[in-house]
């Protein structure tokens, strides 16, 4: 059982930094690297996400390091906060090591409002928003797709919806990979995967997903904030969701193939779940065209719900979105594998980038980064807990040297939902948020202490470490107003 | 003179903590209770079934059948099954296993059935059960099962 072996070795390099030596694990291909500062690693010292690394560390062709961002915590295979690359040339991809949420993701949108304009309509602006995204276990639209209509949505994504007036081209130009992936298989998604996300486009999902009104009360970055469209004061929408069902099938039947697939390769992996193959295999052909139909299936699933978002925005306040100024940000990705160029011991080569629970993260300059942003880098979008904050960072010259191109996604969980429950038993949380001037709409009020802020860590000391590691710059501090919950 | 005592039905189940998702625990005296104690730990999970549970007429529900290599792929194959099928038709609210065999070329199959809907109110989203830490091991007295549910 992972949790009751040894604790893994680890050294301090620096005050962010940790090593996890090669020889810690039998297996281990490449040493792990841990980003902490020490308030984050006291939290790790028993956590089982650091075997964890260790254990990506074995992956056939990784290079670099295994490598655990400053929100890591145990997950399943990977950690979540895990970032792994393997070489194309001999390496493997893992499913794993994306996640079964495929492209669950944060968008970002931006409005002229400011709390003068929100405060007292808030509780309508909730109940609007609430009403016009589904959310919950099962949340469906009734609105089912024919196949040929389906397979359209797996193929362009956000595009599919912008095309049928669900947003602009404009939303696409912020949003990573434009909001469509190319490369995607529909005919390795499977008729369950169909099934399952048929009437889920539209709809946010529970456990960890909201969407939030949030409030800029502090710009740590002056240039990057004017060039996003960010200012102190203003109020802004964050959606944090991913690829509901569908994703969720298209990981779980690639895994089980994947899990016969080790065998066949005689790869040897300490734990089940970080079952792979060969990328030049036909079983990692077949999952990377369905993971990228899952993707788009995500883009598209944002694109709908921020349409939802800019609908009840007019309703409530009787303007056009345009007259709102409601503009999207960006949208990014933090479950998902990248063919990316990288150097890696001073040379150039294509890797397959794993990023479980963590984002791209790229900076001024990066061709992959909107013309928009370019001059400034690449917005990273990282969440934080319903009760204090959540921040907008930017790509910084770091991650490339160290990471991949890689940051935080969030503010990484600290509590088991058990935990949780039991430090909360007999808290009204939706009542306390209440107090703090925070609207609440939960499909499950009395599941609100599983989500709740005791239950993560400190998203400031997570950002605070990711700057200080040079991945990112911090561009501006969110408080939540309204909290959507499934 | 020793105290003969009947022997312990040995059934159950329980939520394990995880940092992020959840874990199970099932435990029975033979392998077709112990995959339909799994099925109710996920049941609970996703939806507030303990009254529900029982509810659904026997004969309910479609008919299951999986086959796998060995018995931690069988029981991610059953759980994800259950998982799949509660995401399109609402909460589980009967699972009955009538036989988990073993298969002449060392494979497991298991012949079940599993009954879906009513009113039973959801509580998360299950993504999926997942490989790691997932155990299907011999105890004293029956069979026990570990796994960890992506939530």
């Amino acid at each position: 059982m992972t949790t009751k072996t040894a604790p893994v070795a680890i050294e301090r390099i620096d005050a962010v930094r940790w090593r996890i030596p090669r020889g810690a694990r039998p297996g281990m291909r490449v040493e792990g690297r841990v980003y902490a500062d020490d308030r984050l690693i006291a939290a790790l010292r028993d956590d089982p996400a650091l075997e964890q690394v260790a254990n990506v560390a074995c992956l056939p062709g990784i290079v670099g390091a295994s490598l655990a961002m400053p929100d890591v915590h145990w997950g399943y295979g990977f950690p979540v906060g895990g970032v792994a690359a393997t070489r194309v040339s001999d390496g493997v991809v893992s499913p794993g090591g994306i996640g079964f949420d495929i492209n669950c993701g944060v968008r970002l949108l931006r409005t002229d409002l400011t709390p003068a304009d929100v405060r007292p309509r808030l509780g309508k602006l909730a109940d609007e928003l609430f009403r016009a995204v589904p959310s919950g276990l099962g949340a469906h639209t009734g609105r089912r797709l024919g196949r040929d209509e389906f397979d359209q949505v797996l193929l362009k994504g956000a595009a599919w919806a912008v095309a049928r007036g669900g947003g602009t081209p404009r939303d696409l130009e912020a949003t990573e990979e434009g909001g469509s992936m190319a490369g995607a298989d529909p005919s390795h998604v499977s008729p369950r995967a169909r099934q399952r996300g048929s009437d889920q486009l539209g709809t946010l999902g529970s456990g960890n997903h909201f969407l939030e009104v949030q409030l800029i009360d502090r710009i740590d970055d002056e240039e990057a904030a004017a060039a996003f469209g960010l200012e102190a004061g203003a109020v802004t929408v964050m959606i944090h969701c991913g690829s509901r069902g569908l994703g969720h099938q298209v990981c779980t039947d690639h895994l089980a193939v994947m899990d016969r697939a080790v065998r066949r390769y005689g790869i040897e992996l300490p734990d089940r779940q970080l079952a792979c193959a060969p990328l030049d295999s036909p079983e990692a052909r077949q999952y990377l065209g369905a993971m990228t139909a899952a993707a788009n299936f995500a883009w598209a699933n944002r694109q709908l719900i921020a349409a939802a978002v800019r609908d009840a925005f007019e309703h409530v306040f009787g303007r056009g979105a345009d007259a709102l100024g409601i503009r999207q940000v960006y949208d990014l990705s933090h479950n998902m594998a990248k063919l990316e160029r990288h150097r890696v011991d001073g040379r150039e080569m294509e890797v397959c980038v794993h990023r479980k629970g963590a984002t791209r993260a790229f900076p001024a300059g990066h061709p992959d980064t909107p013309a928009a942003y370019r001059a400034v880098g690449q917005p990273v979008l990282i969440p934080g807990d319903m009760g204090r904050a959540s921040f907008v960072a930017v790509g910084a010259a770091g991650a490339m040297a160290e990471t991949f191109g890689s940051a935080c996604h969030g503010a990484g969980r600290n509590l088991s939902r058990h935990a949780a429950i039991r430090a909360l038993r007999g808290v009204d949380v939706a009542g306390q948020l209440h107090a703090e001037g925070i609207e609440v709409r939960a499909e499950r009020h009395d599941l609100l202490a599983e989500e709740a802020s005791l239950a993560y860590k400190d998203v400031e000391a997570v950002v605070e470490t990711s700057a200080l590691a040079g991945m990112v710059r911090s561009v501006a501090r969110l408080r939540p107003m309204a909290v959507i919950k499934g | 003179m020793t105290l003969e005592r009947p022997a312990r039905v040995l059934r159950g189940h329980e939520a394990i903590p995880h940092t992020a998702d959840v874990g199970i625990r099932a435990t029975a005296s033979d392998l077709a209770g112990l995959f339909e104690e799994a099925a109710q730990a996920v049941a609970e999970i996703a939806a507030d079934v303990q009254a529900r549970a029982i509810s659904a007429p026997e004969s309910a529900g479609e008919s299951v059948e999986l086959a796998a290599a060995d018995l931690p792929a069988l029981a991610f194959a059953w759980l994800n099954e259950l998982i799949g099928l509660l995401d399109i038709h609402g909460p589980l609210v009967r699972a009955d296993v009538a036989t988990v065999e073993a298969l002449p070329d060392g494979g497991w199959r298991l012949r079940g059935r599993a009954a879906f809907g009513g009113g039973a109110r959801p509580r998360l989203d299950i993504k999926s059960a997942t490989y790691h830490g997932l155990v299907v091991e011999r105890i004293s007295g029956g069979w026990r099962l570990t796994a960890y549910l992506d939530i």
